[in-house]
């Protein structure tokens, strides 16, 4: 008797690694064994849904018939009956559809219909549905998708009654995105009762979105009701489970997690390794408790060592069993190696940060619709539009192609062959990877695999990266097994891709990635809190590190004074300095980020945030650039520049401040909470505040539309952003709209003096906002609940530097009326802001010192109050600032309208915010021919902000959105926000926006030369001196607007004229500079100015003469608490020909 | 000769038909009874699969060992997973027959009869998440399947929640106007929520398509007469005063 062997090729393996398998074969491109695999991993998982999917795109790409059809169709339809509002899966589920007989053909242009309601405003959907021929499957879905999806707009959702009964959640979807869950439960409720019932009822996108808009909008009684109602019809869906779950666990389970555990158990059978039930919740803000989440065994990283899923804990058992998988005539050698090469693919992926949530990246059997940058980004939609519609006369099977075909962006294709391997790029090519190697045979003998009609195609152009790569004809395919130029390396991204958080050699990627540096000093630390002290800032700054890690950001740790630390956090080649000397932190903070030594155009802005107070990192003590009482301006901002540019900081600077009382010990537990809340806000935060992280940038590149392609990379994308952010914001000069106005009520304080240039800008944030004025408003009946309820604060008063209450100031009309009215009546204490928590609060103060931390304890300063009481942001100044006296807006108003509007109107970080402010102020003065004034150079320096610069509005306020944030939306796609640092503006270029900045920079350095010396600068002239022209004006203007201040004299006024005016060419043409009070001169004559005339030579009668003279004054004022100041006051006058030009800003200390 | 699980143990790997010549079963001077080594794979999986189809409704010795052999050679069939579980189920073994029943579902998401299957079993051991799962992934891919609403309506009726149950047998009925079935289980809906006059004319337009309708009688037999010439020799004084508000409330 002849005895045959049995097959003994089995593989023993566990789920997490047949997944990877199953992915890899696909990836490869074989179907058949993918299919096989996949089917008998369901035999002992039937319900995991990654298998499904896997079996049903290998069944979909195998064969494309038959019964092959209906089961690839059935595997992908458990999918959607766990998971209904993934749209992806749903679009694979038309094409399946597209392939039976009519019946199916309508079932098809149903399911894209429901498709497109998931994801109404999904760019690439839409445009893919634009372009799709005129069939009456689609014309539905057309309709709407012109009508309805074009027509929203971000403050109103103008949609017809016509249009919204056509509607199927769509609108509420929208709303949902834009993050009005109220209005999207308002319209699913309505569009559920427009469905007749039947279709209602197998309607279940209709009724989760309706859950998610619930939940969302804080109904959680609600939610969980119908959680629990749906779950009792569909139990496997996902997300009621997950609502339920979460709400249970903080109402009746509590202290019950074996319940809990049960409740959650069908999802971790349906999603074993939970990446889309992760999605779901993420973006559904459900916050399960962890023990239900399996996560990373302590102390071990992703993959990297346990391989799998073995170093996971809270897995279910079943996910770690071994099974044994037949491989039939599959070389096993071969598939180890490919699996081996896959797990270092994720380790890398891994590294390159952002991967942590995804645990598994093999997107090829992930319904995550996160990772959706793997499987389009190189299928256009018109492809897709073409596959859909069964333009492309090829069958199913050759749809096939190398991911990375380049399409051409607009008309026709060069050649017939160019246009037809177009258009069967559509379909697999979303699913599938690159092109097909050669098989391995586990024996001679056995069959070879069924190799795609896309071989016989000579020379196919492949396209990784951008670059394009003539691969050779089949004919060179190597023994290896491997196509020439096709090897396991191929299989891993690109280095250039995968940029590493550590690696500091070969940084040429470090261009493009910000990095944020957290700087601090241990010995400071540690002499002021003790080594325990020290010890425990540092665990909580290595948490936030890892944190922000997490969000793709490259986050170190400088703790500049210590040698040990600095090798540890991997700068091996510095050497640590003096925490003590401010330019030995800034030179080591130069060399710590050699990527901008590189940067040519295409930087992006470093992030330096400082933790502790001026004990801590001192603030640099720059010369006053301007005339009063203050001997030295304390700033941040050359920590954010790489040479003298210390106007404009290149680089964004924050400060988290410790308690800095010197009297008493200083409280440690202040900068712990901080802490606490910087890493609590930095976990809310969903993507990195640069925009910069690899992957949502990819994600805009696979959804964008062909013509706004990239060209060079994430810049051009950003581009991209800006111009979509631009057509879609409402324009004007309103900041808020008024459901936002609602939410974060801005409440503005103001000095009565200083009414007019509040009211200037509070019209700019939101008309009707609630502003205050002192007086009548003191302190004693300040209501601190007023402060309740607003998020964005402003404050416009007085403050001084040995004190840290704030003073208003009567309106000059009264105090002429009423001179006892003239001392200062208190407004605003440290103890009334720190009565009420302000969680997520952003503080913008105009006063004097309101950022002056030297010696300040938490009761002593107003911005330490806020900061201990949970403000997220608080911008202020560090020595005296100014201000106008009209309704203008100067100085310090000037930019605190920038810095509102970058916040509010770009979504900006609050760093990025103060830095564009400055940029943006010192491009509107010089833009339109004036040169800095003392003042502006004062004030560009001594704002400093305190508080994370890398997170925005979004992460404190989760009802803010910019229109940044909602790029794509629920249902599972990339939801939250976008927090954009980088430096881009509406309606430029990254490349011009840099050059312009860096011109910017230019200018001012310049300037500051002069600014470093001031007395010397400007020269003394004798008030009687001054031309008669001149001091007629300046008389008027001060009787006009200062009826308090005595008659303008030598004595009282000082007149300076600015030796150094090397004005530009003042370009009348473009005077929009409407800020300042100017008038025409009197009549030219030319004796003006006698005697000590010299600087005003030429000046009077000629058009060609130039001059700036400041005048400088100061006055006694008192405040009611009986403390004497003196109030200094500025005129700048610019003298141009016969025009002379005066404004004034008045201190506000 | 009931055990063909032997067969199995020659099964070959590849197809190859080399030395099949001249051998054969029929050739039994040449090869001893039962060694059909030579037989191609295909042949033999073939051949039993087919053995194994024509026991599938029957509880034959001997099959069960056969169907484990067949998965031994192709563990991702979903049919011999599915016969197994019948044999299973014939067997008496319900326990047993639950998991091939969902493997079988999983594996061939095309045959919603599989998984329907799946769904009176599960049903049957009561994992009311697990028949619900299955039957909602039938009855979304194929929503015209009055089979499938049964089960889910079968499944309502074990939770006593009459008014689900009523709309999914209802279901059923229009798909099916024809199955009078459909019209007792209406009926039988009606009756338990009391609406005992609409309970009585669906069972009595069961009975207008087929007169002897064992089950339409039964169930007139099970509603009580109100309101009717009979009802008032019977009169029910704890069911009055309800039924009167309610009739014609509901439509079906």
């Amino acid at each position: 008797m002849a005895k045959i062997q049995s097959s003994k090729n089995t593989l023993d393996t566990t789920l997490f690694d047949g997944i990877t398998m199953v992915s890899v074969l696909l990836r490869t491109g074989y179907h058949t064994e993918a299919a096989s695999l996949a089917s008998q991993l369901l035999v002992h998982f039937p319900q995991a849904l990654p298998l499904h999917i896997g079996a049903g795109r290998a069944l979909m790409a195998s064969t494309g018939q038959g019964v092959s059809t209906q089961r690839a169709l059935g595997h992908l339809r458990r999918v959607l009956d766990s998971d209904p509002e993934n749209w992806r899966i749903r679009l694979e589920t038309v094409l399946l559809y597209l392939r039976g007989d009519r019946a199916q053909r309508q079932r098809a242009g149903e399911e894209l219909w429901i498709a497109v309601q998931s994801a109404p405003d999904n760019p690439w959907l839409r445009e893919m549905i634009d372009r799709l021929p005129d069939q009456s499957i689609f014309k539905r879905t057309q309709k709407w998708n012109s009508s309805v999806a074009r027509g929203f707009n971000v403050n109103s959702l103008n949609v017809t009654t016509e249009q919204q009964n056509q509607d199927e959640g769509g609108v509420a979807r929208l709303y949902l995105r834009r993050k009005m869950p109220w209005m999207a439960v308002e319209y699913f409720e309505k569009a559920a009762r427009r469905l007749p019932e039947n279709v209602s009822a197998s309607r279940i996108d209709l009724r989760s979105g309706l859950l998610l808009a619930l939940w969302q909008n804080g109904e959680a009684k609600r939610a969980s009701a119908l959680a629990s109602d749906m779950l009792l019809d569909q139990p496997q869906l996902i997300l009621p489970r997950l609502i339920l779950t979460a709400h249970l666990a903080s109402a009746a389970l509590k202290n019950h997690p074996e319940a809990l555990k049960r409740l959650i158990e069908p999802v971790w059978k349906l999603d074993p390794f939970l990446v889309r039930a992760s999605e779901i919740a993420y973006s559904a803000g459900v916050d399960l408790p962890p023990s239900l989440w399996p996560r990373p065994v302590q102390g071990s990283n992703l993959l990297g060592e346990g391989r799998g899923a073995s170093n996971w804990q809270n897995l279910p058992s079943t996910t770690l069993e071994q099974i044994s998988l037949k491989l039939g005539d599959i070389d096993q050698d071969w598939l180890n190696d490919l699996l081996e090469a896959s797990h270092k693919q994720e380790v890398e992926a891994v590294a390159r940060g952002g991967m942590q949530r995804m645990w598994h990246p093999h997107s090829e059997v992930s319904f995550s619709l996160s990772e959706l940058d793997g499987l389009l980004v190189d299928v256009t939609p018109a492809a897709m539009a073409d596959a859909l519609s069964g333009s492309s006369h090829l069958p199913d099977t050759e749809l096939i192609m190398p991911k990375g075909r380049p399409f051409s962006p607009s008309g026709p294709p060069d050649t017939e062959l160019e246009g037809i391997a177009q258009s069967i790029a559509a379909v697999e090519n979303l699913l599938y990877g690159t092109g097909r190697p050669k098989r391995p045979r586990a024996n001679s003998k056995a069959r070879r695999p069924q190799a795609g009609s896309y071989k016989r195609k000579p020379g196919r152009r492949v396209r990784k990266g951008g670059e394009d790569i003539e691969l050779e004809s089949p004919e060179n395919e190597t023994n290896e097994g491997f196509r020439e130029g096709v090897s396991l390396e191929s299989y891993i991204p690109a280095p250039t891709r995968l940029p590493q958080a550590n690696a500091d050699e070969d940084r040429n990627w470090a261009v493009r990635q910000a990095t944020a540096l957290i700087v601090s000093s241990e010995q400071a630390l540690t002499s002021k809190y003790g080594a325990d002290g020290f010890n425990r800032v540092h665990v909580l700054l290595q948490q936030l590190l890892e944190v922000m890690r997490e969000h793709g950001s490259d986050a170190r740790l400088l703790l500049v004074d210590s040698t040990e630390a600095l090798r540890r956090n991997g700068f091996t080649k510095l050497d640590p300095v003096h925490a003590d000397n401010p330019e030995q932190i800034r030179d080591l903070i130069n060399t710590a980020l050699p990527g901008e030594v590189l940067d040519t155009s295409g930087s992006y802005p470093n992030t330096v945030f400082i933790i502790g107070g001026p004990d801590i990192i001192p603030f640099w003590k720059l010369p006053n650039p301007s005339f009063d009482s203050d001997k030295e301006v304390l700033s941040d901002n050359p920590y954010g520049s790489r040479d003298q540019t210390y106007l404009l900081p290149e680089r964004i600077v924050g400060r988290l401040p410790d308690d800095g009382s010197s009297d008493g010990a200083p409280d440690i537990n202040f900068l712990l909470s901080r802490l606490n809340e910087v890493i609590q806000r930095q976990r809310a935060r969903n993507l990195p505040h640069s925009g910069i992280s690899n992957f949502p940038m990819r994600i805009f590149e696979s959804i964008m539309p062909q013509s706004m392609r990239f060209r060079a990379g994430a810049a051009d994308g950003i581009q991209f952003e800006q111009e979509w952010l631009r057509s879609t914001l409402a324009s004007g000069e309103v900041f808020l709209d008024k459901s936002h106005a609602v939410q974060l009520a801005p409440f503005f304080y103001s000095a009565e003096a200083w009414k007019l240039s509040t009211e200037t800008l509070r019209t700019c944030m939101s008309g009707n906002s609630n502003i205050v004025f002192s007086p009548p408003t003191r302190s004693e009946n300040f209501d601190a609940s007023w402060l309740q309820k607003p998020r964005l604060l402003h404050f416009n008063l007085h403050g001084f530097r040995d004190t840290g209450n704030w003073y208003g100031q009567s309106s000059y009309s009264k105090i002429v009326a009423n001179p006892t009215l003239s001392s200062l009546p208190m407004a605003f204490t440290p103890a009334q802001a720190s009565q009420v928590r302000s969680p997520g609060t952003v503080v913008f103060s105009e006063a004097c010192y309101g950022g002056y931390l030297p010696g300040k304890g938490v009761n002593e300063s107003v911005a330490l109050s806020f900061l201990e009481k949970g403000t997220a942001a608080f911008v202020g100044s560090t020595a005296i600032s100014y201000g106008s006296a009209g309704p203008e807006l100067c100085c310090a108003g000037h930019l605190s309208y920038y810095f509102w509007k970058e916040i509010l109107k770009n979504g900006s970080s609050f760093g990025r915010a103060l830095q564009a402010a400055k940029l943006n102020y010192a491009r509107e003065r010089l833009a339109v021919g004036h040169n800095l004034s003392g003042d502006d150079a004062k004030t560009l320096l001594e704002f400093i902000l305190l508080g994370d610069p890398t997170i925005g509005l979004r992460s404190v306020s989760p009802h803010y959105f910019t229109p940044a944030t909602d790029m794509l939306g629920v249902g599972g796609q990339l939801t939250g926000g976008l927090q954009k640092g980088g430096l881009f503006r509406n309606g430029q270029t990254f490349e011009q926006e840099w050059e312009e900045d860096r011109k910017l920079r230019g200018v001012t350095k310049g300037l500051w030369g002069r600014f470093a010396q001031p007395k010397e600068q400007y020269k003394s002239v004798p008030y009687e001196n001054l031309p008669d022209e001149l001091t007629d004006k300046v008389e008027k203007i001060l009787e006009w607007l200062l009826p308090d201040s005595p008659a303008p004299d030598g004595k009282y006024l000082q007149a300076l004229v600015d030796m150094g005016a090397g004005y530009q060419d003042s370009r009348r043409t473009e005077k929009k500079y409407k800020f300042l009070r100017h008038q025409k001169g009197g009549d030219p004559s030319p004796e003006a100015g006698n005697g000590a005339a010299g600087p005003f030579e030429g000046v009077f009668g000629n058009e060609e003469g130039q001059a700036q003279v400041v005048l400088s004054g100061h006055r006694t004022i008192q405040t009611d608490d009986g403390r004497e100041y003196d109030q200094t006051f500025h005129l700048n006058t610019d003298i141009t020909g016969s025009e002379i030009i005066v404004s004034l800003s008045r201190g506000k200390g | 000769m009931f055990d063909y699980a032997h067969l199995t143990k020659s099964y070959k790997a590849d197809n190859s038909t080399n030395d099949r010549a001249g051998f054969g079963w029929w050739n039994s001077d040449q090869t001893p009874a039962g060694a059909t080594s030579h037989y191609s794979p295909d042949f033999l999986k073939g051949y039993l699969l087919h053995y194994c189809r024509l026991c599938e409704r029957t509880n034959r010795q001997g099959t069960i060992p056969v169907l484990h052999a067949l998965l031994d050679i192709e563990p991702e069939n979903g049919e011999v997973h599915f016969m197994l579980a019948r044999q299973y189920e014939m067997a008496g073994d319900p326990e047993a027959a639950m998991p091939c029943f969902e493997r079988a579902a999983a594996l061939c998401p095309e045959k919603p009869e599989y998984t329907l299957a799946a769904v009176r079993a599960a049903g049957y051991l009561g994992d009311r998440i697990k028949a619900m799962s299955l039957v909602n992934s039938v009855i979304s891919a194929y929503p015209i399947m009055a089979e499938a609403w049964y089960e889910r309506a079968i499944i309502y009726e074990t939770d006593e929640n009459w008014n689900r149950a009523l709309q999914d047998f209802d279901r059923c009925h229009r798909l099916e106007p024809n199955n009078t079935d459909y019209l007792c289980d209406i009926a039988r809906m009606y009756r338990m929520l009391k609406l005992l006059k609409l309970a009585r004319q669906f069972a009595e337009r069961a009975l207008r398509i087929d007169p002897k309708c064992a089950r339409a009688h039964a169930e007139l037999r099970e509603i009580p007469f109100r309101n009717h010439i009979m009802g008032m020799m019977f009169r029910n004084e704890e069911l009055d005063g309800s039924d009167q508000t309610r009739t014609g409330q509901r439509q079906p």
